[in-house]
């Protein structure tokens, strides 16, 4: 019922369900909306929790551009973003 | 997506670069997310992290800091208010910065540099020797230039100068000039006038537009002869002279002439050569006021100079007293020679061109030269005659007793 009357709205999940929300540019950045907290930071691993589970950007020479207001911007070599 | 303006907004409002080593570094982090703490360039290394956050932020983090215990340290502090309290500190630098515009803003009143184009028949030396007399040089104050009084001023001083511009840009005085450099037509007064021979010569063709011709065609001149005369007489059936008028006498004459050359060019002559040394001298200028740096010198018995001078130019036309004088020394020797022949007789065929070339100048048709160069031990002639035809003549007011 709920999700027929989002739908018929045209309002977004991650606005309602407080979703995440993943944009990439190649695979030098990465940007994530909606996330809960930072689990583990590394330069070849950033493990975020989201509400599903634990997100895991892997890579090298990675860095945080920006974080703060629930977004992250994530930068560097990513070979693989993982939903766990 | 709010990087690049994030960090322009930072380095205005500042921003400190911090390390953090701790075990739970990620706690430390999600802590500041919570409480709204922006994290900017956040680079973890092994056990430590280097991050980046606004000053208003950094004060924020000390009760996280009390809650997580990390080992905080501030690595840098950058952006536009430690720049400032850092320059505040330098007070000479500061007091530099302010004496620096106040000095430009001062020199700026004045004319450092006088630019002159457009001069031929005026030197530049004549033009700025002109200012100079009128109070205009280097360092004169801008305000008591008046360019429309200047530009009326020189165009009555300088019978040649036409048309002037003055302007004033910067600390540049323009001066651009217009020459006349077309002789002088007078036109005809209409005084009675009779045309007469400047030379002796034979008449080649005569026509007279007004007055009554006195040669014709084959008869030989000599100079001051009356060749069109003013004096205008009507004559009746019978050839009697009824009436005399004067006239400005007009028309045009065509005359055979012979012009004499001569030559001579003495075998013995003093000849220059360069030695191949020379150096350079350099002198400061302020104002008028010239300072002479003479690091190296050499005394030579003859010498050329030349020089080249440059001003200080901050922008465009905002020059300042200040600037250099380069000044090139070039030794010669002077020493006494002797010419070949065919040196002899290169010299004076050159020379005899180019006074052919100054007669066809001034309109006089050549038609025949007939010149020979004799060569002696102690020095070359080129002599003979040049056959041309010469429309110049000149004029003689009718005087009373001719009438």
């Amino acid at each position: 019922m709920k999700k027929d009357l989002l739908d018929a709205m045209f309002i977004p999940r991650d606005a309602v369900y407080k979703e995440y929300n993943l944009s990439t540019v190649g695979n030098k950045q990465l940007f994530v909306e909606g996330f809960e907290a930072i689990k583990e930071l590394s330069s070849t691993l950033i493990r975020l929790r989201v509400k599903d589970g634990f997100l895991c950007i892997t890579g090298e020479k990675l860095y945080v551009e920006y974080f703060g207001e629930g977004e992250i911007m994530i930068r560097g070599c990513i070979t693989a973003i993982q939903l766990k | 997506m709010i990087v690049g303006d994030a960090m322009g907004t930072l380095w205005f409002k500042g921003y400190t670069v911090l390390q953090i080593e701790s075990l739970c570094s990620e706690r430390f982090f999600n802590l500041c997310e919570k409480r709204g703490i922006c994290i900017h360039k956040l680079y973890p290394q092994d056990d430590k992290c280097i991050f980046t956050t606004s000053v208003d932020d950094f004060y924020k983090l000390s009760p996280i800091a009390r809650k997580t215990k990390p080992h905080l340290r501030i690595k840098e502090k950058k952006g536009f208010p430690f720049i400032l309290n850092n320059v505040l500190k330098h007070q000479f630098f500061l007091a530099g910065i302010v004496i620096f515009f106040t000095v430009m803003y001062v020199l700026g009143h004045f004319v450092w540099n006088i630019s002159i184009d457009g001069n031929y028949m005026n030197s530049d030396d004549t033009i700025y020797k002109y200012l100079d007399e009128n109070g205009i040089v280097y360092g004169t104050r801008k305000s008591s230039i008046d360019c429309e009084a200047l530009e009326a001023q020189i165009r009555r001083d300088f019978d040649n100068i036409i048309w002037v511009s003055v302007a004033l840009k910067g600390t540049r005085l323009y001066i651009d000039i217009r020459e006349n450099q077309d002789e002088i037509i007078t036109a005809p007064d209409g005084t009675p006038s009779d045309i007469v021979a400047v030379q002796d010569g034979v008449v080649r063709s005569i026509v007279a537009r007004t007055g009554t011709p006195m040669v014709k065609a084959g008869d030989i001149i000599k100079a001051g002869d009356v060749l069109i005369s003013g004096t205008v007489v009507t004559l009746n059936e019978s050839s009697e002279p009824i009436a005399t008028e004067q006239v400005y006498a007009d028309g045009e004459v065509q005359m055979y002439i012979q012009i004499p050359y001569t030559a001579v060019l003495n075998r013995s002559y003093i000849k220059k050569e360069y030695t191949g040394h020379s150096y350079k001298s350099v002198a400061l200028h302020f104002g008028n006021f010239r300072l002479p740096i003479e690091v190296y010198k050499e005394k030579y018995e003859y010498q050329d100079e030349f020089g080249e001078s440059w001003t200080l130019c901050l922008y465009q036309d905002f020059y300042l007293p200040l600037g250099a004088d380069t000044t090139y020394h070039r030794e010669y020797t002077l020493t006494q020679t002797l010419y070949t022949d065919d040196e002899m007789k290169q010299i004076l065929e050159e020379n005899f061109a180019h006074y052919l070339q100054k007669i066809d100048e001034k309109g006089i048709q050549i038609i025949e030269n007939n010149v020979t160069i004799s060569i002696s031990d102690e020095e070359a002639q080129m002599y003979g005659f040049i056959y041309a035809i010469d429309t110049a003549f000149g004029r003689e007011e009718i005087s009373i007793e001719y009438r």
